[in-house]
């Protein structure tokens, strides 16, 4: 009988968390009800935040529609400086994304079953991260309406894409990573839309809900088919998340410009990635946990955890920034030798470097101590510094190259323009513009998956009762407490 | 329609695109007070309007052919492209001097200049006034109608109001009349002022140009008793003296002097590497202020501020006599004492002038001492004086009578004629081209005289501040739309010959004159009928049609220099001279033609504009170039904007530092701060003719030199430069040895020439055509004139200040300038810097959609069509050679200026790369051509626009393939390396090592 | 036989708790039922053996349509580069295996996963927005907080009774026939 791995030993898994799922929460209904209530109460705080991104979005169409009406020359990009905010965006917003699909796809691969609270809402960002990365490279181009030359198509005069560049890599490479992020995504959303179905109040709901659940019954066929496809789909994510960023960084590495030609660039932008993307999960986690009362579900374990993987993420980017370096020292080449030893901590965007430098290698040394991983005013700050400086981190990768490669006669310094900003700006309206919308109208928490934590972390908690033999009384009180709890 | 009628340059985006939140834009982008001034937007809405319905007007004439006889240029000369459309010999005078000229021109529409490979003062190459003149033409701002007042009139009105003026009334004497005219060479227009004062004796003429180059005529003729100009022969001097004089980069005949010198300063260094017979090698020493173009290449230059050339040239005549002994000749002894105060004060090193001194002893009879064009009457005496002992004149330098008619003469004194508007005695005044409102010395204060004239009509092609001081204006023709005639530097009568009938409603100075003087013994009032009728007298009546066409078709009558005159020097004339030789304390300020606008006559002329300043680099602007040295005794930096107080005149300037240029100087380029009815240079730069007086045209001072702080802060000013950094950090991009250490290592460029190893076997490029260039860095002057061609050539946009300010220039072919060397004594290298079409070009393999790719002759191509613009060709363009088009650049331009575009190369459209084609569109004309006969394309056949223009012949083209061509040649000389060889890119473009030849004695000097 | 093969009465027994559904599973699969299936809130993979199900192919047709993927990627890269229209890109060769591989990856990545997911619905038969057991009133509880367990094959009342026995010591609330209300 083919039981995937993960999902069973994950019952068992020595290191199962406690109580990822905490007691305060009553029967299966009233966490239903609980989780899904959001999706049909009204809420003011809601439609200000929604409005307030909505205004920043409109920014982003301004910006947008300006640069496509008047060129590119309205931006503040120069030769040489001729890639600048627009593709540090772009990096920027799909490293972000790299996250929800590490938490999603790589953390049940590892069994790390507290994940089910969390991974939805991460999910969700990654999607929403990737309709802004889709959005700068087209925008960047020369003339965007032609943005389909780089996809291979029967062209009447036989012109196709360039497979030796790496932007139609890029193409592929995106395409694909939202295409399964949103299958990965939808798949583990049926089961929590035919509970939205059968709980909604008013009709129309439960149409439309019903129609997005596809008629999902739980049935026990469904579900064994169900558990293979999702597993092999987090199979497919895990290589998928890897890949993405690293064909991102070959965008760069291909080049012989000092600075972007270098080898450790794929593992380097991926790692970054992930600290970037961990770092804007918490971001959004920790205002919806307040928000809707979710302590007892995203508990402190999982800022915990969270903070650990930014930790970890954070130790391996600051041995990345270390290493390109000393490379460029040590390979001895001078123009190499000049971008990292003078361009960047000593050129005029020295202040950005070294700031962005000062926030990624320290600040996640703070997630050393237990007490700060589950400070949640830490955390927040934290993690808004650190989403800030990884911006900061492509752009000085993008800009300072540039601005002094080979030729002193050509070197130009580059200063942005109002639409570069109101892009950016704009961009993150965007986002929070789709994030409040799915908030509204999306389970942003598996339900489904929920409970069956919940019923697991129940059966092991008897288990552990009855392996203590005949004394319930004395037997481990934490482990009784929570079996009245599940009975209660 | 309207929209598209935009006018046709802007001085920044936000202006060009209109949008006022653009506007803004451009200031938040850039410091405030940058931008023009937003008030200016009505009047060029105004603007707008009258170019819009003039254009139309223009277009309805432009495809009309001329109603007289043009004639084709027959004569094939090696230098010439077969193939091209029609091309016609004409000539462009430039301070009076004639430059012969061979003009491209497609279905009756004139679109590129090049030289007139006949003609003395060209050989072929075309400087940069002449490559933009042909957008000049097209200018949109030209002025299209006679006006009185206010009140628009046709060109017959204002010549019947001129026969009605005091003086000019038929029977009159001509009392009262004056007449102001540029100097002039042109024959024809010497008979017409002749008839003119027959008719009306009392009539006045006067000449009057900021930069007459009168000097040189007036200290010969107390010299050598005659107003005679001094002629050269550099390629017969084995060593030059350049007393501040630009004699490659500037004034007349300074294209042939280039291409001379440079040609002896090549077979030299063949011959000296073993590599070629000829001459040895020149050596050329500059003693000069401000960097020109010839003083970078000068294997010694000395830098003395312009004020001090003088002595330094009086040390060096003191010295040469001492040397030469007897042989110096009698006079020459007793010159020594009125020497002696300049010289002793002279701030040059003792070793210096002996060692220099020595040199040009010992090349006695083959050497060239030669005085600055705009230098003092005591320079160009001591120049004459010093070739004179030197054995020289007679040999490589001799004298002529100046083809500048009356030159020398009171009458190109302006200061009389003013008197005499003052007077009162001037009741008409007849402006004819020029200036004077805007350029004459400020202490004259021309503009307040001219109200004291009751009667002033100005001809011009624009309406500009002598047209607005002026009560009659009417417009001149271009010389591309007038009959004419012309005397080259040497004499050499050309023809000017119109390409296109009159754009507007315009005529030419000669036919202007003609009012006054009266239908010819022909009867004819046409320059065209004129200038045969004075031909035909010059003939001695008997004139054949023949020899006419013949004439015209070639540009120039044959054997008509000038004769040669070696009149002895009288000694004692040498020391009054000396008198304007001037030593002060304090700082100097030197005033310079420009190398753009010229005296600002070419200010309205965007291409000029936006051409980087030889040395500076600047465009879109002038300003107060200083010293290192001097800036920090002024605490100033290069932006800071300072106030020039001198005799009570003040003027703000920004400055710039700049190394290598003399120390208590400011050089201040004339030609900008322009106020008239030219968009295009209206408010660019400051005008320096402000603080330039009668007295000291060249020279003044002291200056006082003050910061303007606003609000503690200095203000500042933003220079648009196309380089900010100038150092090599030590990078091997700039490649070069002295002669002898060449000769010693012939291979010092050996790492740079080799293939680098590659995984990828290698495309086959031994068939075919196979293009490759040379650019030699020791001829290369930065002249800047390939840059031109190119945008001629190419249909290279402008983009405005702001544009340059953000480093978006366009032009293909740009002209790097690196100092090297000790700071406060730097050399300056230029390196003109293209596509270098690299066989493992970069910029290729990154691009998505295959739009720039390699084609089988080696080209790397770029294909606009196919281009979406994500620029990562240009990221991974290790030369950054490649050109974005940021803005819809060509659709904002007007229609006449429209008509200015190469139809064989594309006009690109936003959003797409271009680049350096090595001028694909010649290469596949002169294949085709070839094809269609069945053979091969001959070497010379494909000549690059840049190439073409190239006075110094620095740029060498053609295939590699052909074993007996200069490419060959050239590739193969010892020295030739390739730019950034370490990447493995194999450039087809190579550079020839900068080989200089310093004199042995002066070791470790600049 | 009371009944005809096609009217053989299927029943649905509602649970309020896991542990009690899964108790009555293994109980009717040891009584002999075969033609068993639950409804559940959420996965129970334990309870899976029970429903005695055949080894899933989906697997191998995800592995199939991944290795196409990749192959057809491969494909289009070089017949777009190095067979239709095959240019001089900066002297690099036409066909350059390592450029083609990143594409070619996510090609295989691409079809596996359209594959996956649109596989999971068609095996499922979904979406069918209608079925028999949604008729059962308070079956919607089935996604929330209830567990159902189906049963065919009964042959007979006896059947019938004997089933119902089962289940109801093993704690169901209810049992219902499908398609009609039950007692």
């Amino acid at each position: 009988m083919a039981e995937p791995a993960g999902a069973v030993e994950a019952c068992e898994h020595p290191q199962l968390d406690p109580y990822p799922v905490a007691r305060e929460l009553g029967d299966d209904a009233a966490l239903t009800d609980q989780l899904l209530s959001p999706l049909w109460t009204r809420s003011k705080v809601w439609w200000v935040l929604f409005a307030i991104s909505g205004l920043l979005a409109l920014l982003f169409i301004v910006s947008a529609t300006y640069t496509v009406a008047r060129g590119i020359g309205s931006w503040g990009n120069n030769i040489p400086v001729a890639w600048a905010f627009a593709i540090t965006d772009f990096v920027w917003w799909i490293g972000i994304g790299h996250a929800g699909t590490f938490i999603s796809a790589f953390l049940i691969l590892l069994g790390q079953r507290w994940r089910a609270s969390v991974n939805r809402l991460a999910e969700a960002m990654t999607l929403f991260a990737l309709v802004n990365a889709g959005l700068f490279p087209i925008l960047h181009l020369g003339r965007p309406w032609f943005f389909y030359w780089l996809v291979p198509y029967p062209a009447t005069m036989k012109m196709w894409p360039n497979f030796r560049s790496a932007l139609p890599w890029d193409v592929a490479a995106i395409a694909t990573y939202f295409t399964v992020s949103l299958l990965f995504w939808y798949t583990g959303l049926v089961p929590d839309l035919a509970a939205a179905r059968d709980r909604a109040p008013g009709r129309v709901r439960r149409m439309v809900y019903g129609i997005f659940a596809l008629g999902w019954r739980g049935a026990g066929r469904q579900w064994r088919q169900y558990r293979v496809v999702y597993l092999v789909l987090a199979g497919l994510a895990t290589p998928l998340v890897i890949s993405v960023h690293s064909v991102v960084s070959l965008d760069f590495s291909i080049a012989q410009l000092p600075g972007w030609h270098s080898t450790i660039f794929p593992p380097y932008f991926v790692v970054g990635a992930i600290y970037s993307g961990l770092a804007m999960v918490l971001m959004l986690m920790l205002p919806v946990r307040r928000i809707f009362h979710l302590e007892d579900v995203i508990t402190r374990q999982h800022l915990d955890k969270i903070a650990k993987l930014i930790l970890a993420t954070g130790l391996m980017l600051a041995y990345s920034y270390m290493c390109e370096t000393f490379i460029a020292w040590y390979s001895g080449d001078q123009f190499e030798r000049y971008t990292y030893l003078f361009a960047r901590p000593q050129g005029p965007y020295a202040w950005i470097y070294w700031a962005m430098t000062a926030v990624n290698v320290l600040v996640p040394q703070l997630f050393w101590f237990r007490k700060l991983r589950t400070n949640v005013v830490v955390l927040f700050a934290a993690s808004v510094l650190i989403w800030a400086a990884m911006w900061a981190e492509r752009f000085v990768i993008i800009v300072t190259s540039l601005e002094r490669d080979f030729l002193p006669s050509s070197w130009h310094f580059y200063a942005p323009s109002w639409v570069d900003w109101g892009l950016l700006i704009g961009s993150i309206g965007v986002f929070f513009v789709l994030f409040f919308a799915f908030l509204r109208w999306v389970p942003f928490v598996p339900v489904s998956e929920v409970k069956r934590l919940r019923f697991e972390v129940r059966r092991k908690a008897k288990l552990e009762i009855a392996l203590a033999g005949e004394k319930p009384s004395e037997a481990l009180p934490e482990a009784r407490l929570r079996l009245t709890e599940g009975e209660r | 329609m309207s929209d598209e009628l935009r006018h046709g340059y802007w001085r920044s985006l936000a202006e060009l695109l209109g949008a006022a939140g653009l506007r803004e834009d451009a200031l938040r982008e850039f410091p405030p007070g940058v931008d023009g001034p937003p008030t200016g937007m009505s009047r060029r809405a105004f603007m707008k309007l009258l170019g819009a319905s003039a254009a139309l007007a223009g277009l309805g004439a432009c495809t009309r052919a001329p109603e007289e006889k043009i004639l084709p240029y027959g004569r094939q000369t090696p230098e010439l492209t077969p193939g091209i459309p029609l091309h016609y010999a004409t000539s462009m005078v430039v301070g009076g001097y004639a430059t012969g000229l061979l003009v491209e021109s497609h279905e009756g529409r004139p679109t590129k200049v090049e030289g007139n490979p006949e003609h003395p003062a060209s050989l072929g190459a075309a400087g940069v006034y002449e490559q933009a003149s042909v957008l000049q033409l097209y200018d949109p701002y030209r002025a299209r109608s006679a006006r009185e007042g206010r009140t628009r009139k046709r060109w017959e009105d204002f010549a019947r109001a001129l026969g009605t003026m005091p003086g000019a009334q038929t029977g009159g004497t001509g009392s009262g009349l004056h007449f102001l005219l540029r100097p002039t060479s042109s024959p024809l227009t010497a008979t017409l002022i002749r008839r003119v004062r027959e008719r009306y004796p009392e009539a006045q003429f006067h000449f009057y140009a900021p930069f007459d180059g009168r000097t040189g005529p007036v200290s010969s003729l107390a010299l050598l008793g005659d107003a005679l100009v001094a002629q050269h022969d550099f390629s017969r001097a084995r060593v030059v003296l350049a007393l501040d004089s630009d004699f490659m980069g500037s004034g007349p005949f300074s294209l042939r002097y280039a291409r001379d010198f440079a040609a002896r300063r090549h077979s030299g260094i063949s011959r000296m590497s073993g590599a070629g017979p000829g001459p040895g090698m020149n050596r050329l020493y500059a003693v000069e202020g401000m960097w020109s173009p010839t003083g970078t290449l000068a294997d010694h230059r000395l830098r003395v501020r312009a004020g001090d050339v003088a002595a330094v040239a009086a040390a060096l005549l003191r010295e040469v006599i001492t040397l030469r002994g007897g042989s110096a000749g009698a006079g020459a002894a007793h010159v020594q004492g009125a020497l002696e105060p300049i010289a002793s004060g002279a701030p040059a090193p003792r070793r210096w002038v002996d060692a220099v001194a020595r040199d040009l002893v010992d090349t006695a009879g083959s050497g060239i001492v030669i005085a600055g064009y705009d230098q003092t009457e005591a320079v160009h005496a001591i120049a004459l004086a010093l070739n004179a002992v030197l054995g020289n004149t007679g040999r490589t330098v001799w004298y002529s009578a100046s083809p500048i008619f009356e030159h020398g003469e009171a009458s190109h004194d302006l200061a009389p004629l003013v008197d005499a508007m003052r007077a009162g005695e001037v009741q008409t005044l007849v402006i004819a081209g020029g200036n004077p409102a805007y350029d004459a010395p400020a202490d004259l204060d021309f503009t307040q005289a001219l109200k004291s004239v009751p009667h002033t009509a100005y001809v011009g092609m624009y309406e500009n501040e002598t047209a607005a001081a002026c009560r009659w204006f009417a417009p001149e023709s271009h010389y591309l739309e007038s009959w004419g005639d012309a005397r080259a530097y040497d004499g050499t009568v050309s023809l000017i010959q119109p390409l296109i009938a009159p754009l507007y409603d315009t005529r030419t100075v000669d036919e202007l004159l003609a009012v006054f003087a009266g239908p010819d013994r022909a009867g004819g009032t046409s320059a065209h009928s004129m200038l045969r009728e004075s031909w035909r007298d010059r003939a001695g009546g008997i004139f054949e049609e023949r020899e006419w066409e013949e004439t015209v078709g070639r540009g120039l009558a044959p054997d008509t220099q000038l004769e040669r005159r070696t009149p002895s020097l009288r000694w004692s004339a040498l020391a009054p001279l000396l008198e304007s030789a001037r030593l002060t304390g304090g700082i100097d300020i030197v005033f310079e033609r420009d190398p753009r606008v010229y005296d600002g006559s070419f200010a309205n002329n965007a291409w000029l504009q936006e051409l980087p300043d030889p040395i500076t680099k600047v465009t879109w602007d002038n300003a107060a170039v200083m010293s290192p040295a001097t800036a920090t005794k002024l605490n100033v930096g290069t932006g800071d904007v300072v106030t020039l107080s001198l005799r009570g005149r003040e003027l703000s300037a920004p400055a710039f530092v700049l190394p290598g240029h003399a120390d208590d100087a400011i050089t201040l380029r004339l030609g900008y701060g322009r106020d008239g009815a030219e968009e295009v240079a209206r408010g660019v730069g400051v005008n320096g003719y402000q603080l330039r007086t009668r007295g000291a045209p060249h020279v003044d001072g002291p200056v006082k030199v003050e910061r303007v702080l606003a609000g503690g802060s200095a203000e500042r000013h933003e220079l648009a430069t196309t380089q900010m950094h100038w150092r090599l950090q030590g990078r091997a991009i700039i490649r070069q040895a002295t002669i002898e250490e060449y000769r010693r290592d012939p291979d010092f460029t050996g790492a740079q020439s080799t293939q680098q190893p590659s995984l990828y076997e290698s495309y086959d490029y031994t068939k075919g055509d196979q293009w490759a260039m040379t650019v030699d860095l020791s001829k290369c002057t930065g002249c800047g004139a390939c840059v031109v061609a190119c945008q001629a050539e190419n249909n290279v946009p402008v983009v405005g200040r702001e544009g340059v300010l953000n480093s978006r220039e366009m032009h293909w072919l740009r002209i790097d300038r690196y100092f090297t060397g000790q700071e406060d004594e730097p050399e300056a290298v230029m390196q003109p810097m293209l596509c270098q079409h690299c066989e493992k070009a970069p910029c290729e393999y990154v691009c998505p959609v295959n739009a720039t790719v390699h084609s089988s002759d080696g080209l790397n191509e770029m294909v606009y069509n196919r281009c979406v613009g994500t620029r990562f060709c240009s990221n991974n363009c290790p030369y950054k050679v490649r050109r974005f088009n940021w803005f819809d650049y060509n659709r904002e331009i007007a229609e006449t200026v429209q008509m200015v575009k190469n139809p064989d190369v594309t006009v690109r459209e936003r959003g797409v790369m271009e680049k350096c084609s090595f001028c694909v569109q010649r290469i596949r004309r002169a294949q085709i051509a070839a094809q269609l006969d069945g053979r091969d394309v001959k070497d010379g056949e494909v000549v690059t626009a840049c190439q073409q223009a190239c006075p110094t012949r620095a740029i060498i083209f053609g295939s590699y393939t052909d074993p007996d061509s200069d490419i060959v040649r050239s590739l193969l000389e010892k020295r030739s390396y390739t730019v950034l060889h370490e990447l493995g890119t194999a450039p087809r473009v190579r550079y020839l090592a900068r080989i200089t030849n310093p004199n042995p004695a002066l070791e470790g000097e600049a | 036989m009371l009944f005809s093969r096609r009217e053989r009465p299927r029943l649905l027994a509602e649970f309020a708790a896991p542990e009690e559904m899964s108790r009555a599973l293994e109980a009717l699969r040891a009584a002999g039922y075969r033609e068993l299936e639950t409804y559940t809130p959420f996965d129970m993979p334990r309870t899976t053996p029970a429903l005695g199900l055949r080894r899933p192919r989906l697997p191998w047709i995800i592995a199939l349509a991944g290795l196409s993927g990749g192959i057809v990627a491969y494909w289009i890269q070089w017949f777009a580069n190095a067979w239709d229209y095959p240019l001089n890109v900066g002297g690099r060769p036409v066909n350059p295996i390592p450029a083609f591989i990143p594409a070619t990856f996510e090609g295989t990545v691409l079809a596996a996963a359209l594959v996956a997911f649109f596989g999971l619905f068609i095996s499922l038969r979904l979406p069918a927005l209608w079925h028999p057991v949604f008729e059962i009133e308070g079956f919607e509880r089935a996604t929330i907080d209830r567990f159902w367990i189906e049963v065919g094959g009964v042959q007979s009342d006896l059947d019938a009774r004997e089933l119902r026995r089962i289940v109801r010591e093993a704690g169901a609330l209810r049992v219902v026939p499908l398609g009609r209300e039950g007692t």
